[in-house]
């Protein structure tokens, strides 16, 4: 419980940080860099800016006492907890923080890709013709799924398991948003369902599935953060730790998984480049967090 | 090519009966050169396949040539590049004994050829408690390699133990351990003079170590029952589904440790082991009647503890049971079929394991080439694919959500047997561990006679 040697070098200290600490840290600070260059610039994100000044600063104190306690017990469940709802908090802000702080769109870009990579047609353009009320209502249960699915992921992440397997799964978590919001941040993108307004014969004729969709979607400020899709790419990520550590339970939401990457081309909120984005970013963060990273936090002397 | 896309296959085949196969010292078998492995002899067929199954390189697998008669094996024994091996006791059966000659010139030369051979010293599958005497003809071929080739390659043997937990028992756990290597010419030029019943003799010592090897059964009760006894270090059951430690290795080491022990103190301390094999034998049974496994003696009853089992193993059966009854619907028939003919054709315990799996295959095969010709005229082309996708993934599904309901409703049974009785769970947990201090205090009596703990 006591304060680690006072004495201890500079160097030891960093070394000590665990990688999820520093993905999480990463992450801020690029947020409040940009943000900041952005206000320079005359862009209204003052209050944004404030926001992740703070989030940036309260992490930045909470990692040097974890340090400094590196052995308490509060350590490890704090890290999980904080970090996660760091993580979340910036799911919520990015989207909208994105538009403002940077001058482009990247949907012209991504569409233009869809359609290259698909033969001309762009896979969400493609599926229209296939939206029935059955389908879209399916699609809308499986895309809305995604949430219990990745709360019940993270609660048998990080309860009733082996120490070292609780680490790597917040590792791999922070790193993968971490990755994921660079993208958000500097390809923002608001998906097909703009992008592509025009092209689409009708809209969705969905039920009350689809209802509980739009209402969360401009719940959540309309549609914003394409690229990656982190709906594929945290679902992917959950699904890949399980396979490791829990087959049964990554065999199970394996279909799942499947359907929420095809759930998000079908209503029009990703791009499938988005899909294949998320899935790489999952499983570059399995493989960081399995390997490399596994190592570093061998080498750290603190326990998440 | 052939032989690679069989082992695969019998590997999948192998993963579909046992629900768990612990594999270690893989680092002793080297990549390439001469290597000759030698395992004990216990469930027939499958031990050979189990060697074969574990190595990346090929393994060139010996059996006796009366199976090349049973149709169809004849054909994936050629496919397989065994062996075959004329006993003199299958005589009556068309066995040529004077047909080895060329069999040991085939292990020979595929020896010579820098290849993995896997003979069987003790000659026959047996059900025994314990490992039987070794005949020596894979001392005489070791031997007869080093007098011809010299130490050109250098020769290594390779003990292999083999433990199946119950081997007559679909998805049973089973284990495969590969001792350290021995070099031939090593041997020889330590043992000048020995011939290859001294060599026999060392290696049958080492397979003994490594797998389990009693005088009578009852022994084997006694001893496995301590040795899961002391692999719970009185400590509570880890979570189901979590990677799960390699108990059977455990099992394998802490019987080794007992035997060790219990032949050391027979004679200083008598009584003290009659007594403590008695409360072994007592608790093993009580654990047995109340259909609890020794780590569930120490189950933690914490409210919290047990709603989050709830909620997690609730989880899965709600959302798995679809895709496990899809896996059963389309499985259940050939299971059943492959079951009751093993069933029918195994005379002995060793038989079964064997049985199931070289049936399984050809069955499981045509069952699902018949099923996708089905599919394929009752289904588009999108769900004819979905349908061959879902096909083995259901299937291996359904065996491994069938063992872990198997698994939740235990530790649910147990965990309800202690709600309403605390006190039984207390007073087992006390003789558990009690158990537990004096097989250590035993080994203290040791270490202080022999500097070892066992």
């Amino acid at each position: 419980m006591a304060p680690s040697n006072d004495r201890e070098s500079l160097g030891d200290s960093v070394r000590a940080v665990a990688p999820a600490d520093w993905a999480t840290l990463f992450i801020l600070t690029v947020v409040t860099a940009t943000l900041l260059v952005a206000w320079l610039g005359g862009a209204a994100v003052w209050g944004w800016l404030l926001v992740h000044l703070l989030m940036l600063a309260g992490y930045a104190t909470l990692t040097v006492a974890m340090l400094r306690h590196r052995d308490a017990g509060w350590v490890r469940p704090a890290r999980a907890l904080v970090v996660i709802l760091v993580m979340f908090g910036l799911y919520g802000t990015l989207g909208r923080v994105a538009f403002v702080a940077i001058p482009w769109s990247a949907d012209p870009l991504l569409d233009a890709l869809d359609t290259r990579l698909f033969f001309g047609v762009a896979p969400a353009l493609r599926a229209q013709h296939r939206a029935t009320h059955g389908t879209v209502e399916f699609f809308s249960f499986c895309y809305g799924f995604f949430i219990p699915y990745l709360y019940l992921a993270i609660l048998t992440g990080l309860i009733g398991r082996p120490d070292h397997e609780r680490r790597r799964f917040v590792t791999g978590f922070s790193v993968l948003y971490a990755l994921s919001f660079l993208g958000y941040l500097f390809a923002p993108a608001k998906g097909p369902v703009v992008q592509n307004a025009a092209q689409f014969t009708q809209s969705l004729p969905g039920g009350m599935f689809h209802g509980i969709v739009l209402r969360s979607i401009q719940a959540a400020g309309g549609p914003h953060g394409a690229f990656p899709s982190l709906h594929v790419g945290a679902a992917s990520y959950a699904c890949l730790f399980d396979l490791r550590y829990n087959w049964l339970r990554g065999a199970t939401y394996l279909p799942l998984v499947v359907l929420i990457a095809m759930a998000t081309v079908l209503l029009r909120y990703h791009y499938a480049i988005d899909c294949a984005a998320g899935l790489t970013l999952a499983c570059l963060a399995t493989w960081l967090s399995e390997g490399r990273i596994a190592r570093l936090e061998a080498a750290s002397r603190t326990d998440p | 090519m052939l032989y690679h896309l069989l082992r695969a296959t019998f590997r999948v085949a192998m993963r579909g009966f046992f629900s768990r196969i612990e594999v270690e010292g893989l680092e002793h078998v080297p990549a390439g050169g001469p290597v000759l492995l030698v395992p004990n002899h216990t469930n027939g067929l499958l031990d050979g396949l189990a060697v074969a199954c574990c190595l990346q390189r090929p393994v060139t697998l010996t059996a006796k040539s009366t199976l090349a008669k049973i149709p169809g094996l004849g054909w994936l024994m050629r496919a397989m590049n065994v062996v075959p091996f004329h006993r003199r006791e299958d005589g009556g059966q068309g066995a040529d004994p004077a047909a080895n000659l060329k069999s040991l010139a085939e292990v020979r030369s595929r020896l010579a050829g820098g290849g993995a051979v896997c003979l069987f010293p003790e000659g026959k599958s047996h059900s025994d408690p314990g490992i039987r005497r070794f005949r020596t003809g894979a001392a005489r071929i070791a031997l007869a390699y080093l007098e011809q080739n010299a130490d050109r390659g250098g020769l290594l043997i390779v003990p292999v133990g083999l433990y199946f937990e119950h081997k007559d028992r679909f998805r049973s756990k089973a284990w495969i351990g590969f001792g350290e290597p021995l070099r031939v010419a090593d041997w020889r030029r330590n043992h000048a003079g020995a011939n290859a019943r001294t060599l026999t003799d060392h290696l049958e010592d080492r397979v003994r170590e490594l797998s389990l090897s009693f005088d009578e059964r009852s022994r084997s009760e006694l001893f496995t029952r301590a040795a899961d006894v002391l692999a719970t270090a009185g400590e509570p059951p880890p979570e189901l589904g979590l990677r799960p430690r390699p108990r059977l290795a455990e099992q394998v080491r802490w019987v080794h440790a007992l035997q060790k022990g219990h032949a050391r103190l027979r004679e200083t301390e008598p009584a003290r082991l009659d007594a403590l094999a008695r409360r072994v034998a007592a608790y093993g049974a009580a654990l047995t009647r109340l259909g609890v496994a020794p780590h569930e003696v120490y189950l933690k009853m914490g409210f919290g503890r047990a709603a989050f089992f709830a909620l997690r193993e609730l989880e899965l059966v709600a959302f798995g049971l679809p895709i496990a009854l899809w896996g059963l619907a389309n499985h259940l028939l050939p299971l059943l079929l492959v079951r009751w003919v093993a069933r029918k054709m195994s005379r002995e315990q060793d038989e079964f394991a064997s049985n199931v799996v070289f049936l399984g295959v050809p069955v499981f095969t045509v069952f699902y080439l018949l099923q996708t010709v089905l599919a394929a005229v009752l289904l588009s082309r999108g769900w004819l694919l979905l349908y061959v996708i879902a096909l083995p993934y259901s299937g291996v599904y359904a065996l491994v959500w069938f063992d872990r309901v198997r698994g939740t409703l235990r530790r649910s049974r147990t965990y309800l047997r202690w709600r309403f009785a605390r006190d039984l769970q207390s007073r087992l947990a006390a003789e558990g561990r009690e158990i537990i201090a004096e097989i250590r205090r035993l080994g203290a009596l040791l270490e202080e006679d022999h500097g070892t703990h066992p």
